[in-house]
């Protein structure tokens, strides 16, 4: 088992929107060991994500692209107008430029590569921090 | 089987002397004229009429052609000798012509078994025929319904390589970081298994990288909803990242709606035309035009590069074997390929496609 780090009181409060389980857990893991982060809740739609996003408030929501239903992008939109000042992460399983472009115009705040996993957290944090973080967009 | 004979013949004495050579054979229905004639035609069904040329109401000829249109076998009988009347009778359809004053019973009994003969084959042949159009009609659907299906299995495939497969291998890949991290907190330092965990991480981006692009081949990535236009879009930004190729896309107005397996298909064609360029023009620059006239998508590749012979176009090396199989697609769906080309000046590659495949 992985040892939670406890969260220090002033940690910035994730939700989550992926409809994996396997990416769930990882997430989970990942993001709870990060005393300056924890997960306030993890949804696998966007339906879910739009009802509860409201209640709990957190500080970003990390979206995954590609969901069922709704896809990440129309769900960034949607939050956007409702919820003006939340910020949002979506992450991508794609290509890289695929939808970066997309993800910008629906209001999103930043953009990494699933495969990037370690600039998930560098992401989170720089937009907490600084406002943006968009994923080299360059073919490698 | 009883053949129904029409006989048209004004002399009463021919007629009687006919009638009992037959009589035994065939069942003789006899009209002395030509309006008779016309009246039991349009009443009767014959297999077989027996025409007399000279006849007092109706020129000969008239009779022949109304007979025929009905599409009963003719053959006359008659004094009328004139050899330009014999060839033009013939020429117009009458089967045999006997002259009276040569003919014997043998003779027009051969005769009518012969048209008779002819006239069954003919009949079994039209059938034949008929089952043939419609067994190729059969196939073409099937191989229709065959290259749909393979799409929509690769397009299943695609999904769950990146719905199931690439999303366990992510998971993977994160527990990997966190693990490094946790090894790191506890104080566990050792070049063996960083090194074990560094060749795992390789492993893991090799493995995503390798779904990553199975995936792209099987299934162009369109992400659900999105329309062909977006995609063709996606695939110009594509060729310039992967291949340097810069893409002008340029979309028609009036784009209907363009079911799944069609837009896949042509953006498949469309992907496999801009390969073409990369490969063979010696060019980086290309226009992808999506067109739309009278219910027929066009998707054409032209740029300005080295161009080749067109009459050469038959003896393509293998090479060029995926635009082939895809030809071959847009031909079982009703389309068609159109390759204009000339040396120095360039290659212009159009498909037409009917948008109504189900």
């Amino acid at each position: 088992m992985i040892q939670m780090a406890i969260p220090t009181p002033h940690a910035a409060k994730l939700f989550v929107v992926e409809d994996h389980p396997a990416m769930q857990r990882a997430y989970r893991d990942l993001f709870n060991r990060q005393p300056d982060l924890t997960v306030c809740g993890i949804v696998e739609s966007a339906e879910l994500a739009l009802q509860q996003i409201p209640e709990i408030q957190p500080d970003i929501a990390i979206i995954d692209v590609s969901l069922k239903m709704m896809n990440g992008i129309e769900l960034v939109r949607q939050l956007k107008s409702r919820l003006p000042e939340l910020r949002t992460l979506i992450i991508s399983g794609h290509e890289r430029t695929a939808f970066a472009d997309t993800a910008q115009q629906a209001g999103a705040d930043g953009y990494v590569m699933k495969m990037d996993t370690r600039y998930i957290l560098v992401a989170i944090r720089q937009i907490l921090e600084t406002g943006t973080y968009w994923s080299e967009t360059d073919a490698t | 089987m009883i053949i129904q004979i029409l006989l048209v013949e004004d002399n009463e004495i021919d007629r009687e002397s006919i009638r009992r050579m037959l009589g035994e054979t065939y069942v003789v229905t006899e009209a002395a004229t030509g309006n008779e004639a016309r009246v039991l035609l349009a009443e009767n069904k014959f297999d077989l009429a027996l025409l007399d040329y000279r006849l007092p109401d109706v020129d000969g000829k008239e009779l022949v052609a109304e007979v025929l249109a009905y599409d009963i076998p003719v053959i006359m009988l008659t004094i009328e000798d004139s050899p330009a009347i014999i060839i033009k009778t013939l020429r117009a359809g009458a089967h045999d012509y006997i002259l009276k004053h040569t003919y014997s019973e043998q003779r027009l009994k051969q005769s009518i078994e012969n048209t008779l003969a002819h006239r069954r084959l003919q009949r079994e042949t039209e059938a034949q025929q008929k089952r043939l159009l419609a067994q190729n009609e059969q196939i073409r659907q099937l191989a229709s319904h065959l290259t749909l299906a393979e799409q929509r299995e690769r397009r299943r495939i695609a999904q769950i390589l990146h719905d199931n497969v690439q999303q366990m291998l992510h998971s993977v890949q994160m527990h990997v970081v966190i693990m490094r991290a946790e090894l790191a907190r506890i104080g566990v330092v050792s070049a063996e298994i960083d090194g074990q965990i560094n060749e795992m991480e390789a492993l893991l981006s090799e493995t995503l990288e390798a779904t990553r692009s199975l995936n792209v081949e099987l299934s162009p990535p369109l992400l659900r909803g999105q329309s062909l236009p977006h995609a063709l879009h996606w695939l110009a930004s594509h060729m310039q990242q992967r291949h340097r190729l810069k893409v002008q896309v340029s979309i028609a107005e009036s784009i209907p709606t363009i079911n799944e397996d069609l837009s896949v298909l042509i953006f498949q064609l469309a992907r496999e035309l801009l390969f073409n360029v990369v490969k063979h023009a010696d060019i980086l620059e290309a226009t992808v035009t999506l067109s739309n006239k009278d219910e027929v998508l066009g998707i054409s590749v032209t740029d300005r590069g080295k161009g080749f012979d067109v009459a050469r176009l038959e003896q393509l090396p293998d090479e060029h074997m995926g635009l082939r199989d895809l030809v071959r697609r847009v031909a079982l769906l009703g389309g068609s390929f159109e390759i204009v080309s000339k040396i120095d000046e360039g290659t212009s590659a159009t498909i037409y496609i009917p948008n109504n495949t189900r």
